[in-house]
C-alpha cells in the first residue's frame, strides 16, 4: 500500500486548503465529487495527497456544503491533520471503530447471533486490507456467508452495514458512502423500533403520503411558469396541507410524519457523533508517538 | 468488460428480453442528479458480476415507451428482469450491498 503523506508535508498547502474551505471551495468540490463522476475523489486525493476514501467519507458526512456545521467539520478535519500524516487505510480504521468502539458499535448488537461470526470475518478482512489488497472473490465469499446467516438474525440493519463494508476500497472508493448510508438507516430503524413504529407501517404511511401528494399535484395542475419550479412546489405543498386532514388516512400520514421527525432527529445526532469520531481518529492518526512510528 | 450500455427500443429485445443472464435496467434521466451519483456503484457492480448479471441503462426521456411499459414513475428506478419478466424493482438510489444481495439471489440460476 502506498503511503499518503498529507499535503505532501507542506504546511503552506494546508493553509491554502483552510482558506479554500473558508471560501466554500473545497466543500462544494467534495459535494460535486459525490454527485457526479466528472468530479472525482481520486483527483482531489492526488491534489492534497490524502486517501481518497477519507475524502469520500468526509463528503458523505457533510452532505450539505451550504451548512455552517459542514464547514466547521471540514475546517476541523484539515486543522487536525498535520502535514505529512499518513492517511492510508483511514476508512478501514473508521470501519473498525464502527464495529466495536463507537457508541453505535455493530459488534455488541450481533453477540450470540448467527451473523456474529461472518460479521467478524468481514471485519478481519477490513483489518487485513489495510496492509494488502483482498481479492474480490474473497470479499464476495464473505458477503455470501453473511447473507447465509441473515435470515437467522433479526438485526437486519446491522447486517446491512456489514454487507456495505465488505468491498475492496481500492476498487471502489464510493463504498464508504454506502456504509454511511447504511449506518444512517440503522439509526432510523432503531428510532422506529424504539417507538413501536415498524418498517411496514412506515412504508404504508409513506405510500399514503405519496398518493396524497400526487392527488394534490393533480389538483394544482401543470406549472403555469415552467421556470418557477419552487413556486409550483409551494402550491402543491399548500394544497397537500389542505387535503391531508380530510384524507381517510390522515391519522396514519400524521403519525408517519411525526415518527419521521423523530427518526430524522436521531439521524442528525448520529451524523454529529460520526463526524466527531472521524475528527478523533484523524487526531490519533496525526500524532504518532516515536514508539508507534518505529513500529510502523 | 462489465460496461453498462444504453438501451433503445431497437436493442431492447436482444439486450434484455432475450438475455441469458438476469438484467438490471437502470431507468435514468440526464437531468437526474441521484442517477449520476449512483453510476460509479453500478459500474462497480457491472464489473463485479460480469457474465452473471448484466446492467443496462434506459434514458426515460429518449425511450419513453420502454419507461411506460415498465410503469416507471420516477428516476432512478432499477428493475431486475429475468427470463423476460420483471422480478424486482428498486425506486430511488441504492447501495452496492443491496445490489449484491439481489444479484446473489438471481445469479447462477437462483429464483
Amino acid at each position: 500500500m502506498t503511503a499518503r503523506s498529507a499535503f505532501f508535508g507542506n504546511q503552506g498547502q494546508k493553509d491554502a486548503l483552510l482558506a479554500d474551505i473558508e471560501a466554500g471551495g473545497l466543500l462544494t468540490r467534495l459535494w460535486l465529487a459525490g454527485q457526479d463522476r466528472r468530479w472525482r475523489f481520486d483527483v482531489l486525493a492526488t491534489e492534497f495527497n490524502v486517501d481518497a476514501g477519507l475524502l469520500c467519507l468526509a463528503a458523505a458526512l457533510a452532505p450539505n456544503p451550504q451548512d455552517d456545521a459542514m464547514r466547521t467539520f471540514a475546517t476541523d478535519l484539515v486543522r487536525r491533520l498535520p502535514p505529512g500524516a499518513d492517511t492510508t487505510g483511514f476508512v478501514q480504521r473508521f470501519y473498525l471503530h464502527c464495529w466495536s468502539e463507537a457508541g453505535w458499535a455493530i459488534e455488541p448488537r450481533l453477540h450470540g447471533s448467527a451473523a456474529h461470526a461472518p460479521g467478524h470475518a468481514i471485519i478481519n478482512l477490513v483489518r487485513d486490507s489495510r496492509s494488502a489488497p483482498i481479492a474480490p472473490t474473497v470479499w464476495r465469499k464473505a458477503r455470501r456467508a453473511l447473507d447465509a446467516a441473515a435470515d437467522r438474525c433479526e438485526d437486519v440493519a446491522a447486517i446491512d452495514v456489514l454487507r456495505e463494508m465488505a468491498w475492496d476500497l481500492s476498487e471502489s472508493t464510493g463504498a464508504v458512502a454506502d456504509v454511511v448510508t447504511a449506518l444512517g438507516k440503522l439509526q432510523i430503524s432503531d428510532s422506529h423500533r424504539e417507538n413501536d413504529w415498524s418498517p411496514e407501517l412506515a412504508e404504508q404511511a409513506n405510500n399514503r403520503r405519496m398518493a396524497l401528494w400526487r392527488a394534490a399535484s393533480d389538483d394544482v395542475g401543470a406549472p403555469t411558469d415552467p421556470n418557477d419550479k419552487m413556486g409550483h412546489f409551494t402550491k402543491v405543498q399548500t394544497r397537500f396541507a389542505e387535503m391531508a386532514p380530510a384524507s381517510e388516512h390522515a391519522a396514519l400520514i400524521q403519525r408517519g410524519g411525526e415518527y419521521d421527525q423523530m427518526a430524522f432527529a436521531r439521524l442528525s445526532a448520529w451524523m454529529d457523533a460520526a463526524r466527531e469520531a472521524v475528527l478523533m481518529l484523524v487526531e490519533r492518526l496525526a500524532v504518532p508517538t516515536d514508539k508507534a512510528a518505529a513500529a510502523a | 468488460m462489465g460496461n453498462i450500455v444504453d438501451i433503445t427500443a431497437d436493442s431492447f429485445s436482444e439486450e434484455v428480453t432475450n438475455s441469458r443472464v438476469p438484467v438490471l435496467i437502470d431507468f435514468h434521466a440526464l437531468w437526474c442528479g441521484p442517477c449520476r451519483a449512483m453510476m460509479p456503484a453500478l459500474e462497480h457492480m457491472a464489473r463485479e458480476y460480469d457474465g452473471e448479471v448484466k446492467i443496462v441503462k434506459v434514458d426515460i426521456d429518449a425511450q419513453a415507451a420502454i419507461a411506460a411499459e415498465y410503469e416507471v414513475k420516477g428516476v432512478p428506478t432499477l428493475i431486475l428482469v429475468k427470463d423476460g419478466q420483471a422480478r424486482e424493482r428498486i425506486v430511488g438510489t441504492t447501495t452496492r450491498g443491496k445490489l449484491a444481495e439481489l444479484f446473489e439471489r438471481y445469479a447462477e440460476g437462483g429464483e
